[in-house]
């Protein structure tokens, strides 16, 4: 195994996924560390792979999680799915997403922000393809969103107000669970799956082309 | 493996391995390799043999085992495949997913990479780092002090 390129050894390291296993890994050798530092692609924090998380005060956490992300470059997918976590600081969070922004693709958050963040306003405008937040609010999405390429999209348990107008001609899939919209206005001509849940929409449009082929709730 | 009613209009190609093994295969199967995709656009004359330089013919014909596994549409269902793949990685020992490894990744064939890839993974997943080295024979090339950098850079991996 020493002498793979060490671009596959990246490619191992990612499929681990769990930031601990991957760190823990990255000490086998130099090749495999270097391998960590520039190759990895992938990397999740996630309370239900290793329960000590639950254990850690939020404050511990974010030292953490910002000190791994930091060892790496060139990430494309980042999950951060904390259970038991009230809330992370703002200017932690923005630190992760403004180091990771340039290639994240896959980005799966679940806590609560304090002061609250627009996560789309950060990255939104990059590589993201696949966007999966809960705790989080939207306040309102600009119409310069509209050339976002983002094939999966998914608010579940996103708390917005008032109006959202959303614009993809690429977006397949969107999931949208227990959000409370004045105004909800979807354009996507590529949709094939639609999943509302426990919405309270008071105005609800679709303009699209016919595409969609599932629709649940 | 029979050969399917496709392959009667596809032509046929015929790899060359490291160690001089010559396979015939359906350019179908053959084209799942990337690598051998562009290197046929390149061809002018495709009835002479491909050379695939760093693969030798005992994983050659692993290699197109897979392929054509994979290039026969519709004749399994996506669960009987993966049942398939699980067992042709669970029947090769280390040293040949090695040899797999790199040949996946010379040839560009994405599923056999992704296959081996998280094959490895799982081999990795709750091992220190001694029991890794152990496990795939890695000589440990840190100085003592490198090693404990990376320990206090991560305290929390290590300590629970």
């Amino acid at each position: 195994m020493e002498n793979l390129p060490v671009e596959v050894i990246g490619n191992i390291l990612s499929r681990l996924g769990a930031a601990r296993e991957v760190v823990i890994a990255s000490a086998t050798c130099r090749k495999w560390r270097e391998a960590f530092r520039k190759h990895l692609h992938s990397l999740s924090f996630n309370s239900n792979d290793w329960p000590v998380f639950r254990d850690l005060l939020t404050s511990r956490l974010e030292i953490l999680i910002t000190q791994t992300i930091f060892q790496t470059t060139g990430l494309q997918g980042l999950t951060i799915l904390m259970d038991d976590v009230d809330e992370f600081s703002a200017s932690t969070v923005i630190a992760w997403l403004m180091y990771t922004r340039e290639s994240l693709r896959r980005l799966y958050y679940n806590v609560r922000t304090s002061p609250n963040l627009n996560i789309l306003d950060i990255c939104g405008r990059h590589k993201l393809e696949m966007l999966s937040l809960a705790h989080n609010t939207i306040i309102g999405v600009e119409p310069n969103y509209q050339r976002f390429f983002l094939p999966h999209f998914a608010f579940p348990e996103l708390y917005a107000q008032v109006s959202v107008e959303l614009s993809s001609p690429t977006l397949k899939t969107i999931y949208v669970e227990a959000i409370s919209l004045d105004k909800f206005i979807l354009e996507a001509d590529s949709l094939e799956d639609m999943h509302l849940k426990d919405c309270a929409l008071e105005q609800f449009e679709l303009i699209g082309k016919g595409t969609l082929k599932r629709f649940s709730n | 493996m029979a050969s399917t009613s496709t392959s009667t209009l596809s032509r046929k190609l015929i790899l060359k391995s490291s160690d001089g093994e010559k396979f015939e295969v359906d350019e179908n199967v053959a084209m799942q390799s990337q690598t051998i995709k562009h290197m046929i656009e390149d061809l002018d004359d495709i009835n002479s043999p491909i050379p695939v330089s760093i693969v030798t013919g005992t994983i050659l014909s692993k290699v197109i085992e897979y392929c054509k596994k994979h290039a026969t549409e519709d004749s399994d269902s996506d669960e009987q495949l993966k049942q398939w793949d699980k067992e042709y990685a669970n029947n090769m020992d280390l040293n040949t997913l090695y040899y797999l490894l790199l040949a996946a990744n010379y040839m560009e064939i994405k599923g056999l990479l992704e296959l081996i890839t998280q094959c490895v993974a799982d081999m990795i997943k709750g091992k220190s780092p001694e029991e890794i080295r152990a496990h795939f024979n890695i000589k440990n090339d840190f100085t003592p002090q490198e090693e404990a950098n990376i320990r206090n850079e991560n305290p929390w991996a290590f300590e629970n």
